[in-house]
């Protein structure tokens, strides 16, 4: 069946074959056009895809398309039937994906990706769909802005549902953790209570030693007989003039409401929400076992983000500043858990960071003695766009205002001890030191403006493979604190002087375009590459990296001042009038990544762990490995047009 | 297909040529496997209802190959007519008094087809008629004979089609029984290619009973042939 021979037997008879019956184009086109993307299409356009469409049956509950190691050869538009997409691994009924009834197509994620199906298609009732071959449809893509627009869309649309449902289940996996657990694992506290008959004033004490808000009042065989809290106080003691002498009898809560202590958190939230309570009492066997605080339930969700802030801003010391940092961390993980975009996470993390930094900057900028105007702290790389993660080191610089004297020199002396005691307490907030030694106190990158203005010209007049390595990072400086207009004008005098340069954006996208996404060919990712990580793949050198390059050279290509990758992208996209639903697919796949990347990061901190990039695809779920596959798809495309600019 | 290149680039005055290149072509043979050989799907237009008298109107023609039907793989062509066919007839196959006269000479048309045809597996609805009506063109305009077996998708649906009674063959019933929609009823090439979306449901079918050969298929139509004679002389009044 289907030897190449019979193939090009076909191909040779299709083209000697007379065109087709006008008659038959025209129903086909009829046919077509009741369904997107087809009903946008013009007709010349559509008869030419008419001219290459056969038709295929499928019998009631035949396989169509079956996840396989080769990327399917059609794509099919459902004439009559319909087809059932399912999930191969999962034998059942259930394991049902999507539906592809009358008009609709399928496998497009698949066919422009070039990548085996990640479905099982199925054919319910007698089927019969038109075929249009891969190569042909890969024309269809460049011939037809409909087309192309309704492909993207569709993996853009693909890319926000997954984002969509991820967030879901991150949402329920935070709201559950707490609420699933036995109350058993909640009390933390030996229970504060009083026995029946003692004073008001007893019960006080006791709620004082144990800083708690609530006290048990037990009989003598300590079974629950009534609660005093706080609250009582106010209303039943202090209000009434009832003395804090007399017994604490009339003043509770008679027959508390009580919950076993086997019982989930959740039964007891669900009381306490239907009643009104701030407290459940907790029973082990009848007797009394503890006093569970509404706060006990909620405190995660406390984490509050204006409280962080004002910490940050109002810290006197490094130490304060450094207790501050701390709670970062349960902060990032709440926004991710409440929906929030990793992008938009990655912004209110950076806008805290860059808080804390310039709070750092402050304090040791006054125990320095350096006045704010002398210098302009600049954030370098991915701090310089924004985009900081958990495991990212410092990247930063100085650039300083020429001094009157010529005598660069001295200033830098009197500017380095402060930067490096500046780099020394961001390690101690959790920022590592680089590596690299890509820091203000490192005397190459504390220069002022005109020396900045050298430096740059020559990474740009001869683009070597250092200077491009440079370039990566300091064309992502974005000015911080200090001589804010110091960093300004720098970034003007860059905006001008590699707009339009074509020979070193000709090498930053060579240089870009040698890391590739990993995927392969036979199978979905390139795991192998990286000594002693079996299984991984970089998600930020080979994924991440790979759009915030390509970002750049767009940006930079534009005269673009901005270094944050996905307005990057979207000026750029502007600028040049690339259409809006690829760029947006671009923007997702990025934030998807960046998503991946963040979650794995905070389940590594959490366990203890040092925090790294290493993404194993198979510990993903099918959703996200789906997506993940998409997203370097994407990058792939991304490089794709990079390829056509410079011609490489 | 080297044959049909070198046909077309000869002069049209060698018409012998071109059937003698017809005639030598290999026949189609009952070991064809289904899944390669080829299938001409034909229906015919006439101007009346007696295959042996009435006039060949148009003729619609699609392929299957790999159990594949190609849009740009069809042909279609109206006759020109010596003098139209009675006005009753036109309101079935709706071509009408000036088209029939518009139409193109017998003998190019049918040369064409040959040429698109090759010699395949003929495939019909009702392929008696059709078959009836073709080979009578061919041999009064060319002398040529089709001299094969024609597959009939009105006795073979049925025959793979556990719950169809016997005499289920009319062709719009088949259509909605399989969900088949026929762009211009009636037309030739519309009618030829609901037949062939027929036939892509029989193919599969037939592969689904473990037939692998043509020669599998004809032995099945004759079989249903069979029973729908013995269905038809035992019922009262058949």
């Amino acid at each position: 069946m289907g030897s190449s021979a019979n193939n090009l037997e076909a191909a040779s008879d299709r083209q000697a074959a007379l065109s087709v019956a006008p008659t038959l184009v025209a129903a086909t086109i009829e046919t077509l056009q009741r369904h997107a993307p087809f009903d946008r299409m013009d007709v010349e356009c559509l008869a030419w895809v008419v001219g290459r469409l056969s038709v295929v049956y499928f019998a009631p509950d035949t396989i169509v398309l079956e996840p396989g190691e080769a990327p399917p050869l059609y794509l099919y538009v459902v004439r009559q039937g319909a087809v059932v997409g399912s999930d191969p691994a999962d034998p059942r009924q259930g394991a049902f994906r999507f539906r592809v009834s009358v008009g609709e197509s399928f496998p497009l994620g698949a066919l422009l990706g070039r990548r085996p199906v990640t479905s099982r298609y199925r054919a319910v009732g007698d089927t019969f769909c038109f075929r249009l071959a891969a190569p042909d449809v890969q024309v269809l893509m460049d011939r037809s802005p409909v087309f192309q627009a309704f492909a993207s869309q569709r993996l853009g649309t693909l890319l926000a549902i997954a984002r969509r449902q991820t967030q879901a289940e991150r949402t329920t996996e935070f709201v559950r953790q707490p609420f699933e657990r036995p109350i058993r694992e909640l009390l933390r506290r030996d229970v504060v209570q009083c026995r029946l008959g003692s004073p008001v004033r007893e019960a006080l004490e006791r709620m004082q030693r144990g800083r708690v808000g609530s006290v048990l009042v037990t009989d003598g065989e300590n079974r629950p007989v009534g609660i005093f809290t706080l609250r009582d106080l106010r209303d039943r003691v202090a209000l009434t003039g009832y003395s804090i002498d007399a017994p604490i009898d009339a003043v509770m809560t008679r027959d508390p409401v009580t919950v076993r202590v086997d019982a989930m958190a959740y039964d007891a939230a669900l009381l306490m929400t239907r009643h009104g309570f701030h407290h459940m009492v907790i029973v082990d066997e009848g007797r009394a076992a503890g006093v569970l605080a509404e706060s006990d339930l909620f405190a995660l969700q406390r984490v509050g983000l204006s409280a962080l802030s004002a910490a940050l801003r109002s810290a006197a010391t490094i130490e304060q500043l450094r207790a501050a940092s701390s709670q970062l961390l349960g902060l990032g993980r709440m926004l991710l858990a409440q929906g929030l975009g990793s992008e938009q996470v990655a912004r209110i993390l950076s806008t805290l960071n860059d808080r804390l930094t310039t709070r750092v900057i402050e304090i040791e900028a006054q125990a320095a003695s350096v006045p704010l105007d002398t210098f302009c702290w600049l954030a370098l790389g991915s701090e310089g766009r924004h985009e900081q993660t958990l495991a990212t080191d410092q990247d930063n610089a100085i650039a300083f205002p020429d001094p009157p004297d010529d005598d660069a020199d001295g200033v830098r002396a009197r500017l380095l001890p402060f930067a490096r005691r500046v780099n020394e307490a961001l390690a101690a907030c959790g920022f590592p030191l680089c590596r690299g030694g890509i820091m203000a106190s490192n005397p190459v990158w504390c220069l002022s403006e005109s020396e900045w203005r050298e430096r740059f010209s020559s990474w740009i007049g001869t683009p070597d493979g250092e200077a491009l390595l440079n370039c990566t990072i300091a064309f992502d400086f974005r000015p911080l604190c200090g001589n804010i207009d110091a960093g300004n004008a720098l970034r003007d005098w860059l905006c001008e002087k590699t707009r339009s340069r074509g020979l070193l954006l000709r090498l930053m996208t060579q240089s870009a375009l040698r890391n590739e996404p990993p995927l392969g060919t036979l199978r979905d990712f390139v795991v192998d590459v990286h000594a002693g990580r079996p299984d991984t793949i970089d998600i930020k050198e080979n994924g991440v990296v790979l759009f915030v390059d390509a970002a750049r050279i767009l940006s930079v290509a534009v005269g673009d001042g901005h270094t944050n990758t996905a307005e990057r992208l979207r000026n750029a996209a502007r600028e040049r009038s690339l259409a809006p639903s690829e760029v947006e697919g671009w923007i997702e796949a990025f934030a998807f990544l960046q998503s991946i990347r963040f979650t794995h990061q905070l389940a590594q901190v959490e366990a203890g762990a040092a925090a790294d990039n290493f993404v194993a695809p198979d510990a993903l779920n099918t959703l996200d490995r789906r997506i993940l596959r998409e997203a370097l798809r994407q990058a792939r495309k991304l490089q794709e047009r990079l390829r056509l600019d410079y011609r490489l | 297909m080297g044959w049909f290149d070198r046909w077309r680039g000869r002069g049209k005055e060698d018409d012998d040529g071109r059937l003698r290149a017809w005639r030598a072509l290999p026949r189609p043979a009952r070991h064809d496997r289904l899944d390669d050989a080829t299938f001409v799907v034909v229906d015919t237009e006439t101007g009346g209802l007696d295959p042996h008298a009435a006039a060949l109107l148009s003729v619609g023609v699609c392929r299957i190959r790999h159990r594949t039907l190609e849009l740009s793989d069809t042909f279609e062509a109206h006759l020109r007519q010596a003098a139209p066919t009675p006005d009753d007839n036109i309101l079935v196959h709706g071509i009408g008094r000036a088209q029939q006269s518009e139409g193109r000479d017998c003998e190019d048309v049918l040369l064409e087809f040959l040429a698109f045809a090759g010699r395949p597996w003929f495939v019909g609805f009702h392929a008696g008629y059709d078959a009836t009506v073709l080979s009578r063109a061919l041999r009064t305009t060319l002398g040529v004979s089709l001299d094969t077996d024609w597959l009939d998708v009105a006795m073979l649906l049925p025959a793979l089609t556990a719950d169809a009674p016997v005499s289920a063959n009319d062709l719009d019933g088949w259509l909605d029984r399989c969900g088949v929609r026929n762009f211009a009823r009636h037309s030739a090439l519309a009618d030829a290619f609901a037949t062939a979306e027929l036939f892509l449901v029989v193919l599969a079918r037939a592969h689904a009973h473990g037939m692998r050969t043509v020669g599998d298929l004809l032995a099945l139509q004759h079989a249903h042939l069979r029973r729908r004679i013995v269905a038809q002389s035992t019922q009262p009044g058949g």
